[in-house]
C-alpha cells in the first residue's frame, strides 16, 4: 500500500517537477536571436532531427563514438523501462515483461559503463562531480535490484510493477527496487538529468528560433545594475535608456 | 597569472590583499548579475540551459579547432572554462555543494578572464552538443561579466575599439570627414584602375541600398570597398554611404564582449539608415557585422527601426547571376579556395550565395573540407584578428589558426608550386586579417604564392567592362 502510494506520488512529482523546470525556462526572458545552423527545414525536418537525436543519440554517434556505446544502452534502457511502466498503467501488457527486462539489463550495463568511464577516463574524471557519481550509482542500483529480485525471488519486473500499480503486495527485494526507482524518478527533474526538458528550449527557443518576439519590448524596460563605468547605469535607468545613451560622445570635450 | 604563457588582457597583479578582495568581490557581484533577468535578459535562457545541463561528456571537444590545434591541451577544452563557471554558479548563486570543488580567488578570476579570450566564439562545439549546451556562449557571457561589471576587456576591442567608434564614428578613429577623404582617394584609384568613372555617393536620401563597410577595409584593403563601388556603379544600383556617427563603419565589437556597447552601436547604425529613408541596408564583407546588425540586433529594434538588412553575398549573387555585371571567368584562371566566415555560415546559414558567385566568376574552385556550416574558424574570430600584443599573436597563429591552415594547404594540394598564383577568398575583414598574418608567418606568399582577398575583388577582376588585372598580386 505504502509502496504503491510512493510509486504514484513519485510519478506525480516527476511530472510536476518536469513541468516546473519547463516553466522556469519558459519564464526566462526572451533572449536575443542566437541561431545555429544548419537548421532542419520545416516542422517535419525538425521532428525527424529531434527523433533521431532522442531515439538514436545521433549527435553522440557522430561526435563521440566511444561514449555512444556506453550512453546508448543507458538511454535506451530508460526508454524501455519507462515504456513498460507507462504501458502497464495504460493497461497494455503483452510486451511489458520483455521490455522491462531488456530495459533493466541495458540500463544496468549502461550505467556501470558510464560510471567506469567517469572514474577512469582522463577526459571525464576531472569533470566528474560527486553528484554525477551518486546519480549513476543510483541508476545502477535501481536497475540491479529488480534484476536481483527476478533472480532470487522469481518476481518478474513488469509483474512487480503491475502489482504495485494495483496496490498489491510485492516481495521485499522487488519492493526495494520499486522504491529506489520511484525516488529516482521523483529526483530527476530537480537535477541536470532533466535535459530532456532543457533540450526543447535549447533547440526550439534558441538554436532554431529566428522569429521576432514582441516580448522583448517589455524587457527593454528592465533596470540593469552593471557597475562598469562605461555602462553608465544609474538608478532606475532602463536597459533602453542605457543602450540609447552614448557616454563616450557625451564626455567629448 | 595567465593559464598559458600568453595574455589577451595583461591584468595587473593586485597591489594589496584589499585590492585583491575587491576584485574578487566585484567578480562575485558580476556572477550574480549574469544570472539575473533584469541584468542579463539578453542571454539568460541559453546560458542557464548550458550551465545547468551540460553533462561534461566532452562530445564537443573534438569539434573545437583550438583544443585540437593545441595538441589537446586541457585548458583549451571547450568545457574547461565552462566547468569553472558552472561550479562557481552552483556554489555562489545556487548555494549547492555537490557540483564539484572550486575556490573563488584572484587566481581563478584572472584565469577565467584570460580563458574567456581563448575561444573564437565560433560555436562549432555547440553544433556538436546533443543537449544544446553552448560553451561558446559561456565564453561570451564571461567576457560580458568582466566588461560590464569590472570594466575588463582587451584594449583593442574596448578602449581602442567600441569606445572609439562611439566617440569618433569608427573603431579606426576615422571621423566622417576622414572617411569621405579616404573614399575620394579610393574613387580616384578605382577610376584609373578600371576605366569606369567612380564617385561614391554619400548621404543620398531614398537610395535603394545603404552600404556599410567594415572601415578597416578602407585602411587595409581599400580595393574591397573600391570593388563594391565599381560593381554598384556598373550595375546602376541606387546606393549610398552614410556619414552619420558609426554608420560608415559596420563593425560592432560589442558583439564579442559587451551587450550594452553592442546595442549602442547597432541602434546608431540603424538610425542612420532610417534617417536617410533607404530601402535596405547591405552589409559589406564583414562576418561579425553581418551577424550583429542582421541577427543579434533584430529583436532589439522597435518596428519603426526594423529595416530590411541584407548580406552583400546575396546582393553580389543577384548582380552577377542576373547578368547586370557581364563577367569573363577566364580572367580568374587561378585556383581559388573559399573560406566560410563562421558568422555568415554557421551562425547565419549563408553558405550558397557566395558559392554561386564564385562558380560564375572562377573556373578553378577548390573547396576546403569541412566547409559551409561545418567550417573551421580561421582563428581570428571574435576580435582575435585585431589582438596581437603580449605574445597573443603567437597563440592565435600557432594554436587558433592551425586547423585552418591545414585546410588551406589541403585545398591547394597539387598546385603548391610558386609558379601558380593561388587565392584564398575570405569575404570577411576579420578573417582576412588572420589570413594575412597566417600566410606571412608561414611564408606561404613568398614561397608558394598563396594570396588572400575578398569576393568582390574576384567579381570585378572578372568583369568584362573593367580593364584586366584588377587583382594585382601584391602582398599587403
Amino acid at each position: 500500500m505504502l509502496l504503491s502510494c510512493l510509486a504514484y506520488l513519485a510519478g506525480a512529482v516527476f511530472l510536476a517537477g518536469s513541468a516546473l523546470r519547463a516553466a522556469k525556462y519558459a519564464r526566462t526572458p526572451v533572449p536575443l536571436r542566437w541561431e545555429l545552423y544548419p537548421i532542419p527545414p520545416g516542422a517535419a525536418g525538425q521532428i525527424r532531427y529531434t527523433l533521431a537525436e532522442i531515439l538514436l543519440l545521433r549527435g553522440v554517434w557522430a561526435h563521440n563514438r566511444k561514449l555512444w556505446f556506453r550512453t546508448y544502452p543507458f538511454h535506451t534502457g530508460i526508454y524501455l523501462c519507462a515504456l513498460a511502466v507507462a504501458s502497464l498503467a495504460a493497461g497494455v501488457e503483452w510486451f511489458t515483461e520483455a521490455a522491462a527486462l531488456a530495459g533493466l539489463a541495458l540500463l544496468l550495463a549502461g550505467s556501470c559503463a558510464l560510471l567506469a568511464a567517469r572514474l577512469s577516463d582522463p577526459s571525464l574524471k576531472p569533470y566528474t562531480s560527486p553528484a554525477d557519481l551518486f546519480n549513476l550509482g543510483w541508476f545502477a542500483a535501481a536497475a540491479a535490484l529488480p534484476l536481483a529480485a527476478f533472480a532470487l525471488e522469481g518476481a518478474a519486473p513488469a509483474s512487480v510493477w503491475r502489482a504495485v500499480l494495483r496496490f498489491h503486495p510485492v516481495p521485499p527485494l522487488a519492493g526495494a527496487g520499486v522504491a529506489l526507482a520511484a525516488l529516482l524518478a521523483a529526483y530527476i527533474p530537480f537535477t541536470h538529468m532533466a535535459h530532456f526538458v532543457a533540450k526543447y528550449f535549447a533547440y526550439h527557443n534558441v538554436r532554431w528560433d529566428d522569429r521576432p518576439n514582441p516580448a522583448v519590448a517589455a524587457q527593454l524596460l528592465y533596470t540593469p545594475h552593471w557597475s562598469a563605468s562605461h555602462i553608465g547605469a544609474r538608478d532606475a535607468q532602463t536597459w533602453a535608456d542605457v543602450a540609447t545613451a552614448n557616454p563616450p560622445q557625451e564626455k567629448k570635450p | 597569472m595567465s593559464p598559458d604563457r600568453y595574455s589577451a588582457l595583461a591584468l595587473p597583479q593586485p597591489k594589496s590583499p584589499e585590492e585583491e578582495r575587491e576584485l574578487v568581490d566585484a567578480f562575485r557581484r558580476g556572477l550574480e548579475k549574469l544570472f539575473r533577468r533584469a541584468d542579463n535578459w539578453t542571454f539568460l535562457r541559453p546560458l542557464l540551459i548550458s550551465i545547468e545541463h551540460c553533462v561534461r561528456c566532452q562530445t564537443c571537444s573534438e569539434a573545437c579547432h583550438i583544443f585540437t590545434g593545441s595538441g589537446r591541451q586541457e585548458i583549451y577544452r571547450p568545457t574547461y572554462r565552462s566547468e569553472i563557471l558552472r561550479r562557481l554558479y552552483f556554489k555562489y548563486v545556487r548555494h549547492s555543494r555537490w557540483q564539484g570543488a572550486v575556490e573563488l580567488n584572484w587566481k581563478t578570476v584572472c584565469e577565467l578572464a584570460e580563458l574567456a579570450y581563448r575561444c573564437n566564439l565560433c560555436r562549432r562545439c555547440a553544433q556538436a552538443c546533443p543537449i544544446g549546451a553552448d560553451n561558446g556562449l559561456v565564453a561570451h557571457e564571461l567576457r560580458k561579466l568582466f566588461s560590464q561589471e569590472m570594466g575588463i576587456a582587451p584594449k583593442e576591442l574596448h578602449a581602442a575599439g567600441s569606445l572609439v567608434q562611439l566617440r569618433t564614428g569608427s573603431s579606426t578613429g576615422m571621423n566622417p570627414a576622414g572617411a569621405r577623404d579616404s573614399f575620394d582617394f579610393i574613387d580616384q584609384e578605382m577610376t584609373e584602375k578600371t576605366g569606369i568613372p567612380i564617385k561614391t555617393p554619400w548621404d543620398v536620401e531614398g537610395a535603394d541600398v545603404l552600404l556599410i563597410h567594415n572601415a578597416g577595409e578602407v585602411l587595409s584593403w581599400p580595393e574591397n570597398p573600391g570593388a563594391f563601388a565599381v560593381m554598384l556603379t556598373a550595375a546602376g544600383v541606387s546606393w549610398t554611404l552614410s556619414s552619420d556617427l558609426t554608420a560608415y563603419d559596420a563593425v560592432n565589437y560589442g558583439l564579442w564582449y559587451d551587450d550594452v556597447q553592442f546595442a549602442r552601436v547597432a541602434l546608431r547604425q540603424i538610425e542612420a539608415a532610417r534617417k536617410l529613408k533607404v530601402k535596405r541596408i547591405v552589409i559589406g564583407e564583414c562576418g561579425h557585422a553581418h551577424k550583429a546588425l542582421t541577427v543579434i540586433a533584430d529583436r532589439l529594434l522597435p518596428s519603426g527601426l526594423n529595416l530590411p538588412r541584407e548580406s552583400s553575398m546575396t546582393l553580389m549573387r543577384d548582380l552577377v547571376l542576373s547578368g547586370r555585371l557581364p563577367v569573363d571567368p577566364a580572367r580568374n584562371s587561378f585556383p581559388v579556395t573559399l573560406h566560410d566566415p563562421c558568422n555568415m555560415a554557421r551562425l547565419m546559414g549563408i553558405t550558397e550565395a557566395q558559392r554561386e558567385v564564385l562558380r560564375a566568376v572562377c573556373p578553378d574552385i577548390r573547396e576546403m573540407f569541412p566547409n559551409r556550416t561545418d567550417n573551421y574558424c580561421c582563428g581570428g574570430g571574435s576580435g582575435f584578428a585585431l589582438m596581437s600584443g603580449r605574445s597573443f599573436l603567437d597563440w592565435r597563429l600557432q594554436v587558433a589558426g592551425a586547423r585552418k591552415m591545414e585546410q588551406v594547404l589541403a585545398a591547394f594540394e597539387g598546385c603548391m608550386d610558386p609558379s601558380i598564383d593561388k587565392y584564398i577568398c575570405a569575404p570577411c575583414s576579420n578573417c582576412k586579417g588572420q589570413f594575412r598574418d597566417l600566410l606571412a608567418q608561414r611564408g606561404l606568399w613568398k614561397s608558394n604564392r598563396i594570396f588572400y582577398g575578398g569576393l568582390a575583388e574576384l567579381v570585378v577582376n572578372a568583369m568584362r567592362d573593367v580593364k584586366p588585372g584588377f587583382i594585382e598580386w601584391e602582398w599587403r
